[in-house]
Order: C-alpha cells, then sequence, then structure tokens
C-alpha cells in the first residue's frame, strides 16, 4: 500500500482546503482510491504505480494535471504507508524528501486526528510523539481516552485495516462558496466565479465532458426586501473546458447586471454537458493553433455586441434579388459550427449556388420558383441574353437595403451627379397565386434594371418602378464595387 | 569604403533592411492580388501576409470587392471565414459566389461606434479560424490602428482597413496604404469618350500607392475591377449602342426614353 496525501497551498504557505475537493477529482484520473480527509484528499497508488511509470512518473503527472488549479511550487504531498501516516506527514508542512523517511513513530501526537482531543491530557502524561503513546499499555489506554485512539494507532501502523469512504464523481456539478464580503458590484463576483470554475475544470477533467451550459446564481442579502436571488444562464455553442472563455463571456453578461443588494453567496451549475472530442495534435510543432475558436468569437461578439448583430450568410430560393439571401443570427443553440463552414463535400460543389436550400414553408411570401417570372426570363434587353448563363456574376457585389431612392433632375436619375444609363433594361416581374387581397403591396415586383455610371461611384445597379408615370421613380438598389 | 559597404549590403541581403530606392524584400512572398499590374509594384509582389493595409476610397463600395477578391477568395479556399466588421452595405451572396467567393465563408459584425469596431475586429484577428478581417472606419487615432495592426502580425493574418479618402493626410502605422478612385484626376476628361474597345466601356478602377516599402510612385494604376461576365455585358451594349447610332444618326434614343416608352 502507499498512500500519498495532497493539499493545495495558497501563497502565504497557509493550507487551503477548500481546494481538497478539485484536487481529489483530479486524482481521480490516476487511481480509482481516492478519499477525503479533513483538511486534504488522499489517494492510493500502489495498484497505479506501474502504468504511470513509477512513483516518479504518477507525480509528474499530478502536478501536471493540477497545474491550473494550483499554482506551481504550491501543490503539497506526502507519502505513507498507511493514511493516517501520510496525512501526518503531510501536515508536518515539509518537504516531500524531509518526511518520506521519517518513521511513524516520530510523528507528533498533534498530526494524528483521533488524538487531537485528548492533547492536553497526554501532554500531562508526558507523551508528544505516536511512538509514546504506541508504547503505553493497550488496556489502561483504551479505558481513560477510548478505544477510537487505539484503533487510529492500529490503523496508523498497519495493525487494523482502514475502512475509507472512496470518492465518487457527481452526476452534475454544483457547488457554492460563501463571499468574503458582500459583493455590491455584479463585476465583483468574477473573482469568486473564477475559484468555481477551477472547480467546474477539475469536474470536467475527471468525468472527460466538455460543458454546454452553466448557471450562475447569486444570494443576496434578504434584509433589503429585494429578490433573494439572481441568476445568469450561459449557453455554448460547442462543449469546452475552456474556463477562460466562459470567465469572458460571464464578464461580458454580468457588466449589463444591476445587483439590487450586496450579494454574499455565490452558487454555480452545470445545466449540460457533453462527451469532448479529443484534439488531434499535430506532428510538426509549429502547426499548433493559436488563438480560439470561431465558436468562441461568435458567442464573444454576440455577448457585447447583442447575438442579432453578429450574422452570417444563407442563401435562399427566390427571383427577387433582396430575398436572395438572407444573414442570420448566428445562434449558439440551432446552428452547429458546420453550418457556418462548408464541409468538404460541399465545397467540392464549387461557389455556385448548388447547395440552396428550398424556400421555408413558413417564409410568409407564398412564392414557389414556379409562380415567379424570372429575372433571364423576361429580360428585355438582347445584351442580357449575351453575357453567358452565369448570370450571377452580372449582380452587385453591395446591395442596399432598402433601396435608396434617387433624386430626378431633368428626367435622369441622380447619385452625386446625373447617372449615364449603360445597360438595360432588364425586367423582373414578381407575381404570385395568392389573391391581391392578401398580399402585400411590397410582394409585387415590377421593375426595370439598369447600369449606370456615376463618375464618383462607379458602376451602380438601379431600377425604375414600373408603375404609371405620375409615381414613377428611381432606385439605387446595389453597387458593382 | 562606402562602395564595398554598399556591396556587402546587399549580398548579405538581409531581408529586415530595405533601401529607399528599392522596393523591400520579404521573406515570405505576399498574398497574390489578382490583378498582376498591381502586383508589380508591391513589395513581395502581392499583399501582405499578415498585417494592417489601408484602402482610402472616395466613398464607401468603391470598387473594394474587386480589388481585394480574387485574393479573399484564395484565403478563403480552407474554408477558413473572413469577417466583414462594419461594413457599409449588405454584401450580396450571389454575386460574391460568382466571384469565388463563398457567402458561406463571411462573418459579418454590425458595430456602431469606432470603439466597438476596433474591440470587434481585435478580437475576429485574435481567432484561430479566421483568415482575413475587413474593417470599414471613419475616424480613428493612429495608436488604435497601431494596436490592430500589432494584433495581425502576431496572429498572421492580413487585416484591410478601409477610410474615408480624407484620411490620406492623417499619420498612419500600416505599411502599405493604397487611395481608390473611380476618376482620375489626372486627365479631368471622362474616360468614357473617346476611347474605343472593350477597355473603353468599362470603367478602370484607378488605385494610387500613397505609401509602401520602397520608392515613392506617382502614377495611377488603372485596374479591371468588375468580373468579367459584367465587362463582356458592358462591352456588347457600347458595340450595340454605337451600332444604333450609326444607323440612325439623327434620333439619339437615350435608355430612359426608351423605358418610358414601354411603359
Amino acid at each position: 500500500m502507499l498512500w500519498i496525501a495532497l493539499q493545495a497551498w495558497s501563497e502565504d504557505a497557509q493550507p487551503v482546503p477548500e481546494l481538497s475537493q478539485a484536487l481529489a477529482w483530479q486524482a481521480l484520473a490516476l487511481t480509482p482510491r481516492v478519499a477525503l480527509a479533513r483538511d486534504a484528499a488522499l489517494m492510493e497508488v500502489s495498484a497505479s504505480l506501474r502504468l504511470f511509470g513509477g512513483l516518479r512518473g504518477l507525480l509528474l503527472r499530478l502536478h501536471s494535471n493540477t497545474h491550473d488549479l494550483v499554482q506551481p511550487g504550491r501543490l503539497h504531498a506526502a507519502p505513507g504507508p498507511t493514511s493516517p501516516v501520510a496525512l501526518g506527514r503531510l501536515r508536518l508542512a515539509q518537504p516531500w524528501k524531509a518526511v518520506a523517511r521519517l518513521p511513524a513513530s516520530d510523528l507528533p501526537l498533534a498530526v494524528l486526528d483521533a488524538a487531537c482531543p485528548h492533547l492536553d491530557a497526554l501532554e500531562r502524561l508526558g507523551c508528544r510523539l505516536w511512538g509514546d503513546l504506541r508504547r503505553l499499555p493497550r488496556d489502561g489506554l483504551a479505558r481513560r481516552l477510548g478505544a477510537a485512539l487505539l484503533d487510529a494507532l492500529d490503523q496508523a501502523w498497519g495493525d487494523r485495516a482502514e475502512t475509507q469512504h472512496w470518492l465518487q464523481l457527481p452526476e452534475v456539478f454544483e457547488d457554492r462558496l460563501e463571499l468574503a464580503f458582500g459583493v455590491e458590484h455584479s463585476t465583483g463576483l468574477l473573482f469568486a466565479l473564477q475559484r468555481l470554475l477551477q472547480r467546474l475544470k477539475a469536474w470536467l477533467l475527471a468525468r472527460s465532458l466538455g460543458v454546454l451550459g452553466v448557471r450562475l446564481v447569486w444570494q443576496m442579502d434578504a434584509r433589503r426586501g429585494v429578490d433573494r436571488e439572481g441568476e445568469l444562464l450561459l449557453r455554448l455553442g460547442e462543449p469546452t473546458q475552456d474556463m477562460a472563455h466562459i470567465a469572458r463571456l460571464a464578464a461580458e453578461h454580468l457588466a449589463r447586471v444591476q445587483l439590487p443588494a450586496p450579494a454574499q453567496w455565490l452558487s454555480l451549475h452545470s445545466l449540460e454537458t457533453a462527451a469532448l472530442d479529443g484534439q488531434s495534435r499535430s506532428l510538426l510543432p509549429d502547426e499548433q493553433r493559436r488563438g480560439e475558436s470561431l465558436g468562441q468569437l461568435v458567442e464573444r461578439l454576440g455577448a457585447r455586441l447583442g447575438p442579432a448583430r453578429v450574422l452570417h450568410w444563407q442563401a435562399h430560393a427566390s427571383h427577387v434579388p433582396e430575398r436572395m439571401q438572407q444573414w442570420r443570427a448566428w445562434s449558439a443553440g440551432e446552428l452547429a459550427r458546420d453550418a457556418l463552414i462548408p464541409t468538404r463535400s460541399q465545397r467540392r460543389k464549387g461557389p455556385s449556388r448548388a447547395g440552396i436550400p428550398p424556400s421555408p414553408p413558413g417564409g410568409g411570401q407564398g412564392w414557389g420558383p414556379a409562380t415567379v417570372a424570372g429575372l433571364g426570363a423576361t429580360a428585355l434587353s438582347p445584351s442580357f441574353a449575351q453575357a453567358g448563363p452565369d448570370r450571377d456574376a452580372l449582380l452587385p457585389t453591395w446591395l442596399l437595403q432598402p433601396p435608396l431612392r434617387l433624386s430626378m433632375r431633368a428626367d435622369r436619375p441622380c447619385y452625386d451627379g446625373p447617372l449615364a444609363l449603360l445597360v438595360g433594361p432588364q425586367r423582373l416581374e414578381v407575381s404570385g397565386w395568392a389573391p391581391v387581397a392578401q398580399t402585400a403591396a411590397e410582394d409585387f415586383v415590377m421593375r426595370d434594371y439598369f447600369i449606370a455610371r456615376s463618375p464618383q461611384a462607379g458602376l451602380l445597379w438601379i431600377y425604375r418602378e414600373r408603375l404609371p408615370a405620375s409615381q414613377a421613380a428611381w432606385f439605387l438598389h446595389g453597387i458593382f464595387a | 569604403m562606402g562602395c564595398r559597404l554598399a556591396m556587402s549590403l546587399s549580398a548579405l541581403a538581409l531581408s529586415s533592411v530595405w533601401r529607399a530606392h528599392e522596393l523591400a524584400r520579404s521573406d515570405a512572398a505576399g498574398l497574390d492580388t489578382g490583378h498582376a499590374a498591381l502586383n508589380a509594384v508591391l513589395p513581395g509582389g502581392g499583399w501582405p501576409q499578415a498585417g494592417l493595409s489601408e484602402l482610402l476610397q472616395p466613398c464607401p463600395g468603391c470598387g473594394e470587392w474587386g480589388l481585394l477578391g480574387p485574393a479573399l477568395a484564395r484565403l478563403g479556399a480552407y474554408s477558413r471565414v473572413t469577417v466583414l466588421v462594419a461594413a457599409p452595405y449588405v454584401p450580396f451572396g450571389p454575386a460574391l459566389s460568382a466571384a469565388r467567393l463563398a457567402p458561406s465563408n463571411l462573418l459579418r459584425v454590425q458595430a456602431a461606434s469606432a470603439a466597438e469596431r476596433l474591440w470587434a475586429a481585435e478580437q475576429a484577428l485574435r481567432c484561430a479560424d479566421v483568415a482575413c478581417v475587413l474593417l470599414w472606419l471613419e475616424q480613428v487615432q493612429s495608436a488604435q490602428l497601431r494596436r490592430l495592426h500589432l494584433a495581425a502580425l502576431e496572429h498572421g493574418k492580413p487585416f484591410f482597413v478601409l477610410r474615408p479618402e480624407r484620411a490620406q493626410h492623417e499619420s498612419s502605422p500600416a505599411p502599405l496604404r493604397l487611395l481608390l478612385s473611380w476618376q482620375n484626376p489626372q486627365d479631368g476628361q471622362d474616360p468614357q469618350d473617346g476611347q474605343e474597345g472593350q477597355s473603353g466601356a468599362v470603367p478602370p478602377l484607378w488605385v494610387r500607392v500613397l505609401k509602401r516599402r520602397g520608392p515613392p510612385l506617382e502614377a495611377r494604376l488603372p485596374l479591371l475591377a468588375v468580373s468579367p461576365g459584367l465587362q463582356a455585358l458592358l462591352a456588347a451594349s457600347r458595340a450595340q449602342a454605337r451600332r444604333r447610332r450609326r444607323a440612325v444618326p439623327l434620333e439619339l434614343v437615350h435608355a430612359v426614353d426608351r423605358a418610358a416608352s414601354l411603359v
């Protein structure tokens, strides 16, 4: 049997018992036999030594697993043949090498849990070390100080089997933290959140999961007569173990939260998790990815600017230029990352609009492709037909939405000066099956398109509404940039 | 002595040293712009692979897709994303895909204030899946641009800032600054008149190199910044108009008048 006791230390060399559970979760990656003591984590590693390359390899692995939980050099560990010895050596707060060969009989009684209630009595007996206690007559000791002390001693020497509550990982992460002082500004919660996120990461690593959504709840001072709780839900587009990303997202959201009363407790729950795909590593060292992923970028932009302002493109089957495409908000839940980036097979089709999805059934326009007189079908000017089949190349690269009404000067449309019409007209007529009374006026499109040239603005795509002469108006609809 | 020093300098061929009378050499070849005339005057034979380039325009929507399109299409070939921050108009997907620029690889960010635009551009530059960032800006301080330039250098991304023409007199950290215009102020006349053939039908995009790592360049480069299909259409339309003018010399019918007669 080989026991290792673990403890995280703060910067001023004080033990931090709150981190014991997170440490124990990390230790579960190395051995299934992990238990929690009052102020430390305990792991029994005799069965895992060969797998991880001996004690040295196992300790190296432990350090690398916990390096973002505990700063380097602040993880303290001590070995022992039994768990009380390992714990006792750890509590001496000395380096591994100094305590590794210290015999159990030389340990002070203050580091034995069972002896703590009787320290004064033992002091008067002249017992300071574990060895002193063991040399006393057993029956007298049991009568005066209780059998529990004897049992603990027997377990320390290995004469009696230990009973441990082996640690099991919870199914759902849930942890809370009492804030040292009432936090009045929501951004002040971030510091406490960092510590909760450290524990969440330990839990995720131990379960090999990525988190998809978390709930952050803060409890406020009840005396103020306001809501006692406030919460923040964070949803992520892809499972992640990147706590820095979650912290940044939470910071963006918390910056807009007003706390009506000082917060006293902060708790973090995992709402949804998913198995984390492994990341393939590159053979060449310089091919490693630098920077965050696209999903993280979009979530961060959406958190600050609003999700409706981060848009991606989607083709739409229509003959009306402004309905040929939709710029949709990138939302984390409904849209996988693959939808934004075409897969290899989609890309092989080339950049043509071969992969256009059918128009949505509830689109509200009631148009099918068969009801539409196409852009090319009614082209009046013969020169449009000469241009070849790829009509998309004749469309402008910028579209104005809504179209800009042009002023008229002497029957000529003007935009930064009078426009010279180069090509046209190209007639576009769209009408539908729906009765006239049920369709809005904008559903009927009757336009003559021209390509015009402005000395300053270059080539423009303008159209004229085909209405009676009194209402006829020219509009700028696109720019060939 | 000086001659020997100069010779030894040229023999060393230090890539980080460039003399003012010749174009800078760079270790990495530039990103092909798709315009041979422009490649010839840019250091490295193309757009910088990383860092800020500034394009100044008299008005938004002045030839940027035609100028950047070929390079952006090449960058997006590995399904990496091009981020447009505060684009002035709506990018029209069908036309872009006809120019081999997959619109599904575009991410459009609408940001109102200058601070939001700069922040969004910096976040995009830090993302590993982003190939290139285009940012439209009005007013900006040189220090803010320098910060973005350094971010683009660090993450190895080409970064284009599109600014109004009046910014040409402000200092800028960009190693490459171009001024785009549909007009060539050097010859005041309208190039539509008096020129023959296809090049006369298609107005060229005049590009002036304001700043580069190399000697100053006074000449403006005429680039054909419209798609081949549109070039053919414009040429055909011009030829047709000329035929009609020859056939009916007295009756000058303007396109607007014809459209009016159709209604």
